[in-house]
């Protein structure tokens, strides 16, 4: 069973400083973490999720955090971050 | 990595290119070994309660990350140059995988995990149909 999925302000702000086709990709990403199942690695910070994408010779890390509200079934989203290296 | 001045002693005398390759290669497992203990720290001091948020536990372990992606930055600065002479070296690719994932974590500031957890838990949050809608129309 999946969990609806909501982004909070600052996760909203995480997500308009990433290029505009990453963009797209994190909200592909988000959707399929919503699915099934909603994420169980959980730190101090909260649940977490990170993934990779290689793109025009760059590597691109995004990391997620997330609060799963289990009683609601809803996966909202805190925060997004990322970093970007160059290949080679 | 205390040891780091060792490869740059190694790294200049270039005697032996396969010793400096074995010191690095040690160096990249000790930095693996290291970032998978702070992570294994980090999910045994998750909160019972999911809804709490622990500003000086995050904070402290946040220190250790950033110490640990510092240190990290110091290694591949090292490793880069042998690397680019075609020579290569046993688990560098996961370490800079590593280290990307921590510095993507770390680009999420304090006041913002903190801020986007309270909202969360709070509730304060839109569908993401609708950050899609916004996407589209350039709006969001």
């Amino acid at each position: 069973m999946g969990y609806g999925l909501e982004l909070t302000d600052p996760a909203r702000d995480g997500l308009r400083e990433l290029d505009l086709w990453l963009q797209e990709e994190t909200l592909d990403e988000l959707d399929a973490l919503a699915a099934t199942p909603p994420p169980r690695r959980r730190r101090v910070g909260g649940f977490i999720h990170d993934f990779v994408r290689s793109h025009e010779g760059s590597i691109y890390y995004v990391f997620v955090t997330a609060y799963r509200d289990d009683s609601n079934q809803v996966l909202r989203i805190d925060s997004i971050g990322r970093f970007v290296r160059r290949e080679g | 990595m205390v040891a780091l001045p060792l490869l740059d002693v190694v790294l200049s005398s270039d005697s032996d290119r396969h010793k400096s390759e074995e010191v690095a290669a040690e160096l990249i497992l000790a930095a693996l070994n290291d970032i998978r203990h702070i992570e294994r720290l980090d999910e045994n001091l998750a909160p019972a309660d999911p809804t709490d948020f622990d500003r000086q536990t995050v904070a402290i372990m946040r220190g250790m990350y950033d110490d640990w992606a510092r240190q990290t930055e110091g290694l591949l600065d090292r490793i880069a140059p042998l690397e680019r002479t075609g020579r290569l070296i046993a688990g560098s690719d996961e370490l800079r995988h590593a280290h990307g994932r921590t510095r993507a974590m770390l680009s999420i500031s304090m006041e913002r995990l903190e801020r986007g957890h309270r909202d969360a838990v709070a509730g304060r949050a839109i569908p993401i149909e609708e950050v899609r809608r916004g996407l589209r129309s350039g709006t969001h």
